[in-house]
């Protein structure tokens, strides 16, 4: 009689792991799949719809944007941490292409190739894509980072861990462990701004308008009207990110 | 339950209240009405020139605290805590104004971008020619109609 | 400053341009230290399981060992991760709120089932009636231990033994795909990502997996040598030249995959060929070429390959076997280096490369590194003084039960 009590308490002991443990497995293996087969859909209606406009054309690398998001935003001030950066790309007659971010473009540029060796040169004012399908928020393991209904993707910093996660799968390089807070940092569209009613830090400070901000939902939005009337790109498109950052006049070899 | 937070789900897999603590940030950048409230003639002056688009505070600096506080004061009793930049030197110019090929956008010749002037300000007017003294670009420039 | 002194000194060293957030690597030492680590459970695990689940009966000397070796590295195995978080604080958010579209976030429950539905029932079934026999013959603190886990059965009748045997046979059953599982994900977390070409294979869970037996395979058999060498006992030459030869299969097996990746790499030579190409000729030469390619594969493939048809003299082959497991040992070590700070040297603007130094001390350091190696080794020692294996009495009644 013993011996048969023993065995079922085992048993039962054994069914309830099982159980857990399956439940566990099961939503490991079904949800997930799940959740990354459904593409997450830009919502529709009258709620703003965030995007980026950048007409390289007019950027004249004076740094003010990657300057004035240091100072909005708190950003650390030494050169590895930056949520907007400026690089001079400069392609040589030779066919070679250099390009140059000193200080994030801060402090300005000087141009390094002398003019006879220069092809072509153009500046690309770099941030955060705010991303529709971002790979950064598909790999937090928490949900520290998000996109905001908005369409802005923020970081959560009282609830980040710091595994780094998504400071690997962002493949703009737009992310940074803070090294003070410990936490993943990143343009926020400077949404304590947005919200309002200002523009961005690095926007309002574009001394050229070559930035526009606005709302893709809004087609009387300046943003609109710009990508109606501009050829407009995103960058690495194949990465199939949802990038919301329109460049125009984007050269083929930016990265 | 809720080790997380009790937000936490409300708009999708995050903490909704992060929403509300990001917005709540401090704004450090102003914004140009802010300025022209008390700095009338300096704005009415830029409006002119070529700088006429250009925020105040691209060349002077977050302008917040500044605007927030200044009002306690009288104009020139401010501590100097709250005072904003007034960049002069030459270097602070060239950012925008120095010579470099890809603001001369040399790869383009139908639009016609040049509002910048360009000059290099390595040996534009560097000193005076007489007294050795080297020059600043406001000596000659007035930085808000220049 | 201090804090950034590091940073400013790999300033000179970054090699064309990177974006400007790249200069500081962020999965370090102790990153490499994960894949290594769960590689070596699923892989020692998967030896184990030859005996019991595929009845290699000449593995018998090893089929314990290799449980106990699973654990002592499972235990530890998400040690280094906490250790590398900002916020370790804040890990069992993980647990909390998986976001379940993270490759990362099924870890803990992957790692959980793996720790507590297999290797902890696994072995608790298998040492059961031992443990039940032991806390009676002890006294004294080994004497609690054993009751506690024994979890307060006294059973050893035939019938509960027999039950046992099955109940460890089913586990194992289950806990071959969970090994798989285990550790073909870990490999998904990094072959997910599309950001970095390095990384971005579908081979890669795979790779990681046949990596991870080949390394475990190689650790039970270092283990089995050095313990069998302490206990002054004599080698079982016939299991150590099977699991030689299990070793070997799935070597070949391994490289055969990792090539299949390079060579496709180089084929459809992709926007970051060029990338890729310098970094394997350039910063990674020496840990992917020499230590990885060269040292952990080739040389033990040959060895392993000349053993199957010329057995040398018992000795020699001893020899032989304590330097290959090894060479495999330290392979498989900067392979999974080689994933995951040679995907990291290169900008995902594939322009440029920053560089990696790693200090002695520090969280990041080699010292912890080396401390997270060799606790594994303590739980082991550990385990094998609670529970040897060559003190549990031989299953003579198991026709019975199967």
């Amino acid at each position: 009689m013993k011996l048969i009590n023993k065995n079922a308490n085992r048993r039962s002991f054994l069914k309830a792991g099982l159980f857990l443990a399956g439940g566990a497995a099961a939503t490991t293996l079904l949800k997930p799949y799940n959740a990354i087969a459904v593409v997450p859909e830009e919502p529709k209606g009258e709620k703003p719809w965030y995007g980026i406009g950048i007409d390289i054309d007019k950027c004249i690398g004076c740094g003010s944007c990657a300057k004035s998001c240091k100072i909005e935003n708190d950003v650390p001030m030494e050169p590895f941490f930056f949520r907007s950066w400026v690089e001079q790309y400069t392609i040589l007659n030779d066919g070679s292409v250099k390009v140059e971010s000193p200080n994030g473009g801060l402090d300005g540029f000087t141009q390094s190739v002398p003019d006879k060796d220069v092809f072509k040169s153009f500046f690309v004012p770099k941030m955060c894509n705010h991303c529709s399908k971002s790979p950064c928020t598909q790999v937090c393991p928490v949900g520290a980072t998000f996109e905001s209904p908005e369409g802005v993707v923020l970081i959560d910093e009282k609830y980040c861990i710091g595994c780094r996660y998504c400071i690997q799968a962002c493949p703009y390089g737009c992310r940074y462990l803070h090294p003070k807070k410990k936490v993943a940092d990143k343009c926020t569209l400077c949404y304590h701004r947005i919200k309002k009613g200002m523009q961005p830090a690095c926007f309002a400070n574009c001394p050229t308008g070559a930035r526009i901000f606005g709302d893709l939902h809004d087609k009387k939005s300046e943003l609109v009207r710009f990508l109606k009337d501009h050829t407009c790109m995103v960058l690495k498109p194949h990465m199939n990110t949802g990038a919301k950052l329109f460049y125009n006049s984007l050269s083929a070899e930016v990265r | 339950m809720h080790l997380s937070s009790s937000s936490f789900g409300k708009y999708g897999h995050y903490r909704a209240f992060a929403l509300n603590e990001i917005a709540g940030k401090k704004i450090k950048y102003a914004g140009e009405a802010s300025c022209v409230v008390c700095h009338k003639s300096e704005a009415n002056h830029k409006k002119k020139g070529d700088h006429a688009r250009l925020s105040c505070e691209i060349c002077h600096g977050a302008g917040s605290r500044h605007a927030s506080y200044a009002g306690n004061f009288k104009s020139k009793n401010l501590p100097d805590s709250l005072l904003l930049n007034k960049p002069v030197e030459r270097q602070f110019c060239a950012r925008c104004h120095q010579d470099n090929l890809a603001r001369v956008k040399i790869k383009c010749d139908t639009i016609n971008f040049s509002a910048v002037k360009l000059v290099n300000t390595k040996d534009h007017n560097v000193a005076d020619e007489d007294t050795r003294l080297p020059y600043k670009c406001i000596d000659c420039h007035n930085p808000h109609m220049p | 400053m201090e804090e950034f002194k590091h940073l400013f000194e790999m300033l000179p060293k970054v090699q064309g341009y990177i974006y400007p957030n790249e200069v500081d690597l962020n999965w370090s030492i102790l990153i490499v230290l994960y894949p290594y680590i769960t590689g070596l459970v699923a892989g020692a695990f998967i030896l184990a399981s030859l005996e019991r689940v595929f009845k290699v009966k000449v593995l018998k000397p090893t089929y314990h060992l290799a449980l106990l070796t699973a654990l002592s590295f499972l235990l530890v195995a998400t040690m280094p991760l906490i250790n590398h978080l900002g916020k370790p604080m804040r890990a069992y958010e993980i647990m909390i709120t998986p976001h379940l579209t993270s490759a990362m976030a099924i870890f803990g429950f992957v790692y959980l089932w793996y720790l507590m539905v297999v290797l902890l029932l696994e072995i608790w079934f298998d040492y059961r009636k031992d443990v039940i026999i032991w806390s009676n013959q002890s006294t004294g603190i080994k004497k609690i231990i054993y009751k506690i886990i024994s979890l307060g059965t006294t059973d050893i009748s035939p019938k509960a033994v027999a039950l046992d045997n099955k109940m460890g046979y089913i586990i194992t059953i289950i806990g071959i795909p969970s090994a798989f599982l285990l550790h073909g994900y870990v490999g998904f977390i990094f072959g997910s990502i599309k950001a970095n070409p390095w990384w971005s294979t579908v081979l890669m869970p795979v790779i990681f997996l046949f990596s991870a037996m080949v390394s475990g395979i190689a650790l039970v058999m270092l283990i089995y040598m050095i313990v069998t060498r302490i206990r002054k006992m004599k080698i079982d030459m016939a299991c150590l030249d099977t699991i030689a030869k299990y070793l070997f299969y799935i070597l070949i097996l391994d490289f055969t995959l990792e090539s299949l990746d390079q060579i496709h790499r180089i084929y459809v030579s992709e926007e970051s060929f060029e990338i890729i190409n310098l970094l394997i000729s350039g910063k990674l030469y020496i840990t992917l070429f020499i230590f990885q390619v060269i040292m952990g594969t080739l040389i033990p493939l040959f060895t392993l390959g000349t053993l199957q048809f010329y057995k040398p003299a018992d000795k020699t082959r001893k020899t032989i076997y304590l330097i290959i497991s090894s060479l495999v040992l330290f392979g498989i070590f900067f392979m999974r280096w080689n994933v995951v700070i040679g995907g990291q040297l290169f900008s995902k603007s594939f322009y440029g490369f920053t560089s990696f130094k790693i200090s002695l001390i520090g969280t990041e350091g080699y010292l912890m590194a080396f401390i997270w190696l060799v606790i594994p080794l303590a739980i082991l020692s550990f385990l094998l003084w609670l529970l040897p294996p060559w003190k549990k009495q031989e299953e003579e009644y198991d026709p019975e039960s199967t």
